[in-house]
């Protein structure tokens, strides 16, 4: 590889070190919510982009892919029904709850988010964080 | 009681569509629509689908099995509630709501029935 071929390899390398960077500080608003434990951002295939967590027992580079599949499928089967594809999905379970979040179908980029917080986290404002993080991470990734 | 008649606590709820128990697996044991698009027959096993793989996934991260999922889409919102993996009766029931129901209630709704249909079912 020349000289110019391996300088573009690094810079795209540094593109994506600096990508992954700047996706995560947007997670990092979440972490304030009350009983945060993880959170993510994927592609709508579930590739993750960015994820962090708190909880040892939560690796969503291992159980991500499956909530996106679950929200995937919720969105087939939503517009199936005359109900348009979905927009946000909450799983709650005696121990925590998990919000899914999607940036829309027709959006520039489709993109999903997810956060999981314990069964006393703050629900509401975690949706409005999520909310209001769609739109500069859409920024970001286009 | 028939097992329908506990549906009827869903039709006096703004927005109401339709509504379904289900067995864990997704056979339907009664089921309600007052939209010609949902044919829970057809589509109830789906989300059914959907909260069974929810409770493994949730266990898996150590929060136990889901006990309730909620689906917002733009012109509605599902909600699905389990009857609990170590009930009496494992079962399922399932709502569906315009954008603009009430789903507050629906869950209250849900809640208070999810005890009598699981002494009808015992």
């Amino acid at each position: 590889m020349g000289d110019t071929g391996r300088a573009r390899v690094l810079d795209t390398y540094e593109h994506i070190d600096q990508e992954e960077e700047l996706l995560g500080s947007h997670l990092a608003r979440l972490q304030a919510v009350k009983g945060y434990k993880a959170s993510a951002i994927m592609t709508f295939r579930g590739e993750l982009l960015a994820s962090h967590s708190i909880d040892a027992q939560i690796d969503l580079s291992v159980v991500g892919k499956v909530f996106n599949d679950i929200f995937k499928t919720a969105h087939e089967v939503s517009e199936k029904i005359g109900l348009n594809s979905c927009l946000e999905t909450v799983i709650n379970t005696p121990r925590g709850m998990i919000i899914m979040r999607c940036s829309g179908l027709e959006a520039l980029i489709h993109f999903h988010l997810l956060v999981i917080i314990a069964a006393d986290g703050n629900l509401a404002l975690s949706k409005m964080e999520l909310e209001k993080m769609t739109g500069p991470i859409l920024a970001a990734l286009s | 009681m028939a097992l329908e008649s506990y549906l009827d606590r869903f039709k006096k709820i703004n927005g109401y569509k339709a509504s379904a128990i289900m067995n864990f697996t997704g056979e339907i044991l009664a089921q309600d629509s007052n939209d010609p698009n949902i044919d829970l027959g057809l589509v109830g096993a789906t989300f059914n689908d959907i909260f069974r793989t929810a409770h493994e996934a949730s266990d898996k991260i150590g929060l136990e099995a889901c006990r309730e999922a909620s689906i917002s889409t733009p012109k509605g919102i599902i909600i699905m509630r389990c009857s609990g993996i170590k009930a009496k009766v494992h079962y399922h029931v399932i709502a569906i709501f315009s954008a603009d129901g009430n789903q507050a209630l629906a869950k209250m709704e849900m809640e208070k029935m999810i005890p009598l249909v699981m002494e009808e079912l015992a």
